[in-house]
């Protein structure tokens, strides 16, 4: 069977709602419907997220900047979900800022610029401001430059012909989270929407490193199919998006800010659309002169000047919308359909709210534009109003984008001046993202190269989803990047201190590093932060849940918690993987005993009538084979391992004394795959406690 | 939304082209009153207007005061509600004891009374007379011999676009669309008359083309060369109007009594029979509305386009309506037409296929019917249901009024504001087309761009205007004309001293030039 990282049970803890909401998937699309205890897995990993970004954007900057208040007209439906009335905000999918950045550029030359991204020129660094400079532009990455939550990646015959275009608008963030669930599955997904079967795992995941909670292979988001405009057999393809603005955590980030009122020059907070860029920069959200961001967000805070409270409704996404074929003159050779050659692959035209009320526009997550293999002509001799499809950004001029925004009616709020920097005796470190520590090492020293010839760190593509660590683990290596931090170099002394909303989780700060130069997942641009190296544990009484995480500069008080950075789970094992870390150190003089709590699995589906049981094992008691975890005990027992020292478990046991090393755990099966699949086709995962005697 | 005819002429054919008066529409108000823009004369009424979403409500109110701007375009549904908010107070009546779309009222609504193209933009870059004045002297003068009443200030003169036919001949008269250029494009109704077409400005069009000299096409190029672009007013927010341009599609009605035309907005109309050459009067019902307004959020200008009810059928039309198409007849058969030509009469087909341009000019042979469907469904995400809601909210407060019998067609606008040029730059404009914004990408209207539907969106040809052609800066004729067509008219003055004996041997090169170049364009709107 294939990896699962949270049953139901644990992921129930985490996800903690008063109002009984879940937020849905994308689309509400469910991506193992063949598997119903991950896909119950995956929608309460994905609400928890969803429930943690926007927790984030509803605190705002409480660090850093003024003028940056909690939200008051911002909800999130998991805390209260009262009825409202939906609206959907509706953007071109052809990058805006190309032709306000190159006013004197042809469309054909537009069109080309979407396409490749090879700009005829640098562009000022700083569009808030009256002066900047001139950079290469961005933002960074293979498809940075598709910045309006919608890529597209062009598949060319030898003649150099389109014969398909791959456009998606899935956010970064739920790609990952199904990978934690199953990475197979996200392998299996790949291999099918672009049909491309020789993709292998080994593509999809990063180098060198490994999860050190189910010790397989980590996501690489920028992996050779889901990067850059160009997709051919070899390479290339557009699962998810890639530029680093196009996330849904700064989206929501975005319409959080977006709620705050602003005051305006004419003394009101009520902003004309003609300064919507000027209110994007006063707010200081989103990308000036893009199609979508001052759109969004002028929209929003309309909403709220207008005493609504709003939030995006569910299941909040970024949506493509179905081109309009007839009304741009689309025209295919023989007088065919050009129309039929859309096909909708993932998401849905129509979607309903969860009180079954249809949902305004379309919800398509992923759209191919392809004209078959039969046909004697490609999507090149297929016309829009005349001209031949020569560029994927010509389709992309004919469809919009959408969010879905609910309110409901509220009271508004007060205006606020400008956002801006803190006064430094004001200035709070700020808590940013939380990896591994291998994670970072790794994927921070990746550069990803871009047309525009600036590389920046594959840090860039990653996400807020948090970490997740054990209950009763310790000696975490992690690194907390941070803003705006005070430290001497080389004088722990003076380094922050490192803490949690969950008072059964520490961190000690063992190093600091400055420069570390990323755009932060959110952000067009990138910009130099701070490293705290953390050593983190988790105490064996520690409550599971999400938790946030505070950074103090020495000498200041406490400040506000970054919320839902990192994910406290119980010891969690799964059936399918072999020897899984549990983070607990066992020293020579522990005396610690492991009890199983809850869950089921099986080491054999054919067994017990398919039935899944505990970790006492098989209820048919079979003692297991040589090249078991345990040969002679009870297959699909529960088995423990510290340092080289094997042994059984059960329902419950006393580490043996005197040893010394991590706490593995692993069902008992077939480790070498000598007599059938191994774990391969292992199901389920069961929790065990930890506790000091 | 129209492309111009950029037809060429000598210069002996000025004169005659300026004094192409084509069409008087007589409106006399009951009482001569004086026109006050922008005054509340009806309790205000109002209605909710969206399509889908309450969030986007936008106000409509039931009165005259023609909207400067909305606070702010978030969507296709606020553009459509702003768009129809100017049609109810541009259609509000003038006659204070009128009501809102009486039907038979042959008095003239608000944007009547504005001023017409040819009145604003006189012969020889005069200044316009005052604001108000609806008939030229000139164009009075012209038709005098045929004791037409008129009244230059009360009688609304409406002078339909003329242009000159490809023989090189002058037409004396046109009532032919923007396009297809160089080829007849009249719009023939069902009850065998043609459509007639009109264009006018409102006050704070005039008051800017007067301020500032505009109406001079000499001035325009001074203008330009001093580095000044020309950027009409933006309508503002509960304030300034900004400025309006309108195109107006009438259709003959040779039997107003009939009730089918308590369906239509219905004027009094003097026009120059196309057989007869003669003026005669009649009654003419409104079936197009074009309304391009500048604001202050949309620099790039409101491109809203009306039509009546009972224009034309898309494809998938079931049904029709009650008194039948005004350009459309399921049972079309193709008519044979003998037509006038130089070498004698000649016989053409006008066939069934839609939206074909006739094969004749009016000048060769009356009009007959020409057939018309909708190639462009009305936006069914937000126009349609907006149409619905209106022309209830319409009859709710207006029971008869005929103006629950017009539907908004589209309206372009741009996403993100696109500002104003700050010096003079060429046409065409470039727009950031991923920021222009409509219901359906192609906006046409079938009493308007009958033939040229799936062409052009208005703002694609409209990037190309220019101001006034001036041979004397022919250098500087391309210089973008914000988006109006209109300004191009402007003339110059054309007599010059005659030259002393000893400059004719070293003519000056501005004047080598001007003999070189002296041609009048005629630009069909």
């Amino acid at each position: 069977m294939e990896n699962t990282l949270q049953t139901q049970e644990d992921v129930a803890e985490i996800n903690q709602t008063t109002s009984g909401f879940q937020f849905r998937t994308p689309a509400a699309i469910q991506d193992f419907t063949d598997n119903p205890a991950k896909q119950e897995a995956m929608n309460q990993l994905w609400s928890a997220n969803l429930d943690g970004f926007t927790q984030q954007g509803m605190l705002s900057n409480p660090w850093n900047t003024i003028n940056t208040p909690p939200t008051t007209n911002y909800y999130n439906p998991v805390q209260n979900n009262p009825s409202s009335a939906t609206a959907n905000v509706l953007w071109s999918a052809f990058p805006g800022r190309l032709a306000y950045n190159y006013p004197t550029a042809t469309q054909a030359s537009l069109n080309q610029m979407a396409d490749t991204g090879v700009m005829p020129a640098p562009i000022s660094d700083n569009p808030c401001g009256d002066t900047g400079n001139s950079v290469p532009y961005f933002p960074y990455g293979p498809r940075g430059w598709q910045d309006e939550y919608c890529e597209w990646a062009v598949t060319r015959n030898a003649a150099g012909k389109i014969t398909r275009i791959d456009f998606t608008c899935e956010n970064p963030e739920y790609w990952n989270s199904l990978w934690l669930i199953d990475p197979n599955k996200v392998l299996a997904l790949y291999q099918n929407i672009l049909g491309k079967p020789q993709i292998t795992l080994a593509d999809l995941s990063v180098p060198n490193i490994t999860d050190p909670i189910t010790q397989g292979p980590v996501y690489n988001p920028l992996n050779i199919w889901n990067s850059g405009p160009v997709s051919s057999a070899t390479q290339g393809g557009a699962i998810h998006l890639t530029s680093t603005p196009n996330t849904l955590q700064t989206e929501i980030g975005l319409a959080t800010a977006a709620t705050v009122q602003r005051n305006n020059a004419d003394g009101t907070t009520s902003w004309p659309s003609s300064q919507y860029n000027a209110l994007l920069c006063d707010a200081q959200y989103g990308q000036k002169h893009r199609n979508s961001d001052p759109n969004i967000g002028g929209t929003v805070n309309s909403f709220v000047t207008a005493a609504n409270v709003v939030t995006l409704a569910d299941p909040p996404g970024l949506y493509i919308q179905m081109p309009d074929f007839a009304g741009n003159n689309y025209e295919a050779p023989n007088g065919d359909d050009p129309s039929a050659y859309w096909t909708i692959v993932r998401g849905s035209e129509t979607l309903n709210s969860q009180d079954g009320t249809k949902l305004p526009g379309n919800f398509i997550l992923h759209a191919v534009y392809e004209v078959p293999a039969d046909k004697d002509y490609t999507v090149s001799d297929i016309t829009i109003n005349g001209s031949p499809i020569e560029w994927g950004s010509q389709v992309a001029a004919t469809f919009k984008m959408q969010i879905v925004a609910s309110a409901y009616a509220g009271t508004k709020p007060a205006g606020y001046d400008p956002v801006a920097d803190t006064d430094p005796a004001d200035t709070f470190a700020q808590p940013i993202q939380l990896f591994y520590e291998s994670y970072f090492n790794q994927v921070y020293n990746t550069s990803v190269p871009n047309p525009v010839d600036n590389p920046i760190s594959l840090l860039s593509n990653s996400t807020f989803i948090p970490p997740t660590v054990f209950i009763g683990a310790s000696s975490i290596q992690m690194v907390l990047i941070c803003g705006t931090i005070t430290y001497t170099e080389g004088e722990p002394s003076t380094y922050p201190t490192v803490s949690f909303t969950n008072s059964g989780v520490t961190a000690t700060v063992t190093a600091v590093q400055n420069n570390i130069y990323y755009a932060v997942p959110g952000n067009s641009k990138p910009s130099e932060n701070f490293a705290l190296y953390l050593t983190v544990a988790v105490s064996e009484n520690a409550s599971a849940g999400v938790t946030g995480v505070y950074v103090i500069n020495q000498g200041q008080v406490l400040s506000q918690a970054m919320p839902a950075l990192l994910s406290v789970l119980p010891i969690t094992v799964q059936a399918a993987i072999e020897w899984q870390n549990t983070g607990v150190q066992v020293e020579p003089s522990s005396l610690l005993s492991i009890a199983y709590v809850s869950g089921l699995w099986t080491a054999n589906p054919q067994d017990n009538n398919g039935q899944l049981y505990n970790a006492n094992g098989t209820p048919s008691n079979i003692p297991a084979k040589a090249g078991y975890t345990m040969p002679g005990q009870n297959e699909g027992s529960l088995i423990g391992k510290v340092g080289d020292t094997v042994f059984f478990v059960g329902m419950g046991t006393t580490i043996p004394s005197n040893l010394s090393g991590e706490l593995l755990l692993c069902i008992n099966d077939d480790l070498n795959g000598i007599y059938g699949q191994g774990f391969a086709d292992n199901e389920g995962s069961i929790i065990v406690k930890v506790t000091s005697l | 939304m129209n492309l111009p005819d950029m037809t060429i002429k000598k210069m002996k054919k000025v004169w005659l082209l300026l004094i192409l008066p084509i069409i008087f529409i007589n409106m006399i108000p009951s009482n001569n009153k004086k026109i006050q823009q922008n005054a509340f004369v009806s309790a205000s009424d109002s209605c909710d207007c969206y399509s889908t979403s309450s969030l986007y409500n936008i106000q409509v109110y039931f009165n005259n005061n023609v909207p400067g701007d909305l606070k702010a375009f978030n969507n296709q549904s606020q553009a459509d509600c702003f768009a129809w908010q100017e049609f109810i107070s541009l259609n509000w009546p003038v006659n204070a004891s009128s009501s809102f779309g009486t039907p038979y009222d042959l008095a003239p609504v608000q944007w009547e009374t504005y001023m017409p193209r040819e009145v604003l933009f006189q012969d020889q870059g005069v200044k316009p007379p005052v604001w108000g004045t609806l008939v030229s002297d000139k164009y009075a003068k012209k038709f005098k011999t045929q004791r037409l009443l008129m009244n230059k200030m009360s009688t609304k003169l409406l002078t339909f676009t003329s242009k000159i036919d490809n023989s090189d001949s002058l037409n004396t008269f046109s009532a032919d669309q923007a396009a297809p250029q160089g080829k007849p494009s009249w719009l023939g109704s069902q009850n065998g008359k043609n459509v007639w077409y009109e264009i006018l400005l409102n006050k704070d069009y005039y008051d800017f083309v007067v301020q500032k000299g505009y109406y001079n096409a000499t001035i325009q190029h001074d203008s330009v060369k001093a580095g000044h672009p020309i950027n009409f007013p933006q309508g503002v927010y509960h304030s300034k109007v900004g400025a309006i341009e309108l195109k107006a599609a009438w259709m003959e009605v040779p039997n107003p009594q009939s009730p089918q035309w308590a369906r239509y907005k219905l004027s009094r109309a003097t026009v120059l029979d196309p057989s007869t050459n003669q003026l005669r009067t009649t009654t003419v019902a409104l079936v197009g509305l074009h309304i391009l307004h500048k604001t202050t959020n949309q620099p790039t200008w409101v491109w809203a386009t009306f039509e009546q009810v009972d224009n034309a059928p898309t494809s998938t039309t079931v049904g029709s309506p009650p008194y039948g198409y005004n350009f459309y007849n399921a049972n079309c058969t193709a008519k044979q037409v003998t037509i006038k030509t130089a070498t004698g009469d000649s016989v053409v087909t006008v066939s069934c296929t839609p939206n074909q341009s006739p094969p004749y000019y009016l000048s060769q042979a009356a009009p007959v019917p020409i057939q018309i469907t909708r190639s462009n469904p009305i936006d069914p995400n937000d126009a349609a249901p907006i149409n619905q809601r209106m022309q209830s909210n319409i009859k709710k407060v207006y029971p008869n009024s005929v103006w629950q019998y017009y539907e908004l067609v589209d309206v372009i606008w741009s996403q993100s504001v696109q500002k104003d040029p700050t010096t003079p730059i060429d046409a065409p404009r470039k727009l950031n087309a991923s920021s222009m914004q409509s219901g359906v990408p192609t906006v046409a209207n079938t009493t308007l761009e009958s033939y040229v539907q799936k062409t052009n969106t208005c703002t694609s040809c409209h990037v190309y205007s220019t101001i006034a052609p001036y041979p004397l800066d022919s250098i500087n004729n391309d210089i973008f004309g914000d988006f109006s067509f209109a300004i191009s008219f402007a003339k110059y003055k054309t007599t010059f001293t005659k030259p002393s004996s000893s400059n004719l041997k070293t003519p000056h090169p501005d004047l080598k030039s001007l003999k070189k170049t002296m041609k009048k364009v005629a630009i069909q709107y």
